[in-house]
């Protein structure tokens, strides 16, 4: 499955209430700066989309776990 | 400062190995020259937050009773190190470079590759300035010892700072996103990204848990692969041995899709210039096109971040107030970016570490060769980056050929390869295939040799 869905800027209402899901004390003020470093990630997440992830297991990194021999 | 006192701070670690073996230098001398060269460096590049000068003298005595006792640790045996501050040293509190660090305890217990260096013999002098928390490319206070105005890169600013400026012979960063890379290249020394996992991160303050990665900051390939072969921990010690002679060919892919895009001019023309040198030396120059470049670097920040958040989880509940204001932001954005992207991300990375591998061996590359940054050391106060095709935020235009290869963990160096017109230092970057640091430095060093003008210190520091 390939997801192409752009992602929304998320809302000062949406980001205070994530926050405060999260048990985040985000002040009023801080807010906007917040919701700009947000969307700024969520941006870079979707240029990820194009991937079709199907059977796709997360990876961990780590080189000794059976990865020398794709090289 | 004598000629003699000169001449010691500006020589490699091979260099003064030799002369500690053939009797005409001691580790005690090189200490003390390297104390003094930190008395009259420090109050323009600011690369220490703390110096250990009597520990350091203590343990350059007993390197020198130890080799004068016919015990000899090998080649960093009596050697002057740094350590970044995110890297534990028994009996130092590791700070960070971070207010909300102040006043934690000392560490216990040296970091494992503290512990390595140790072993090694190695001098400890002293701890050198991070970006806070390892998390960015300036590294205040630290300067540039080529233009104290400018930024060492970072986040290992400091240990970039202070091996350019003879201050230590070698110094350890950690490279997250770039960050032994950016300031080796801007600092005009080699700096070693090992192999993901390959060097213990075992008391060191994480970044990210699936991107850290410990290495060597060094005024050349050799030392750079001296100081690897010491702290890593798999495989016997000095089992392989550089000799420069791995080019002639070496198949090396030169990815011109996006490693060349937004290059100052000094920057493009040097690396063509160190391409050139290398066909010279009788390498196959193939020029390839990495696809998910830019996806690499992508996925590369969008794991990093919230895991920043999570190593800071718990401060940022309990007293946030320890944070500035910026770097609050940035933790309480990333703690509520959406646990479904971190794991797309990651498994984005599975795809991407297999297109990789499918480069290499479709094209049966030995390495790839890009610029290490597109520009060198912006003023210290500069938010952006200027080509002549636009502009850049700093942050994103020093890590945008670096993170790749922190999401793919191939080994990657960084050597100088040239200067631009106002004789700053201009890198360039070599990436192995894994486990392949030997071959990296092995390029390295015989690009060093055919290339010896690149090999320069700041003036007034050695």
């Amino acid at each position: 499955m390939t997801d192409s869905a752009p992602h929304q800027p998320p809302s000062l209402e949406a980001v205070r209430a994530m926050g405060s899901a999260a048990g985040l004390d985000i002040d009023e003020d801080r807010l906007p700066a917040v919701q700009g470093v947000l969307a700024e990630l969520l941006d870079l997440a979707a240029t990820l989309n194009h991937f079709d992830l199907d059977g796709i297991e997360p990876d961990p990194g780590d080189p000794r776990l059976g990865w020398e021999e794709r090289w | 400062m004598s000629d003699g006192e000169e001449a010691l701070t500006a020589l490699t670690i091979a260099e003064a190995a030799r002369r500690i073996r053939n009797g005409d230098l001691s580790p005690v001398d090189l200490t003390m020259a390297v104390l003094e060269c930190i008395g009259r460096t420090e109050p323009r590049i600011h690369a220490y937050v703390s110096v250990q000068e009597d520990l350091a003298l203590t343990s350059a005595r007993k390197a020198a009773e130890e080799l004068g006792s016919g015990r000899d640790r090998g080649p960093l045996h009596g050697i002057p190190v740094a350590v970044k501050d995110i890297i534990d040293i028994a009996g130092l509190p590791t700070c960070c470079g971070s207010e909300s660090r102040r006043g934690v305890p000392p560490a216990a217990t040296d970091a494992r590759v503290v512990e390595r260096l140790r072993q090694a013999g190695a001098v400890v002098i002293g701890k050198t300035v991070t970006h806070e928390f390892a998390a960015g490319v300036t590294s205040p206070p630290a300067r540039n010892p080529w233009d104290p105005t400018r930024i060492p890169g970072g986040s290992s600013g400091g240990s970039g700072a202070s091996v350019a400026a003879g201050s230590s012979f070698a110094a350890l960063g950690s490279d997250t996103a770039g960050s032994i890379r950016i300031p080796a290249a801007l600092n005009g020394v080699v700096g070693l990204k090992p192999t993901y996992a390959r060097v213990s991160r075992e008391g060191v303050f994480p970044l990210s848990w699936s991107l850290d990665t410990i290495g060597p900051l060094t005024r050349s390939a050799e030392d750079a692969h001296l100081v690897f072969d010491a702290i890593r921990e798999d495989g016997d010690r000095l089992a392989t041995r550089l000799h420069g002679g791995e080019v002639q060919g070496t198949r090396l892919g030169v990815p011109r899709s996006y490693f060349f895009d937004h290059l100052q001019p000094d920057v493009a023309e040097a690396i063509e210039n160190a391409i050139a040198a290398f066909t010279a030396l009788g390498a196959k120059i193939i020029e390839v096109d990495w696809a998910e470049a830019e996806a690499a670097s992508a996925a590369g920040f969008v794991i990093c971040r919230p895991e920043l958040a999570a190593v800071h989880e718990r401060t940022l509940h309990d007293s946030p107030e320890r944070f500035g204001a910026v770097l609050r932001s940035r933790l309480e954005a990333f703690s509520i970016f959406p646990g479904r992207d971190y794991l797309r991300a990651r498994r984005a990375r599975a795809m991407i570490r297999q297109s990789i591998a499918g480069l290499y061996s479709q094209h049966n590359l030995g390495a790839l060769i890009t610029p290490t940054t597109p520009a060198t050391a912006t003023d210290a106060g500069a938010l952006t980056i200027a080509y002549p095709d636009g502009e850049e935020p700093v942050h994103a235009g020093f890590t945008r050929f670096t993170m790749p290869f922190n999401t793919t963990g191939q080994p990657a160096l960084s050597i100088p390869c040239g200067f631009d017109r106002d004789g700053l230092p201009i890198g360039m970057q070599i990436i192995g295939r894994p486990y392949e640091e030997t071959r990296i430095c092995n390029l390295a060093m015989a690009f060093e040799r055919t290339r010896r003008d690149v090999r320069r210190l700041p003036d007034g520091t050695s």
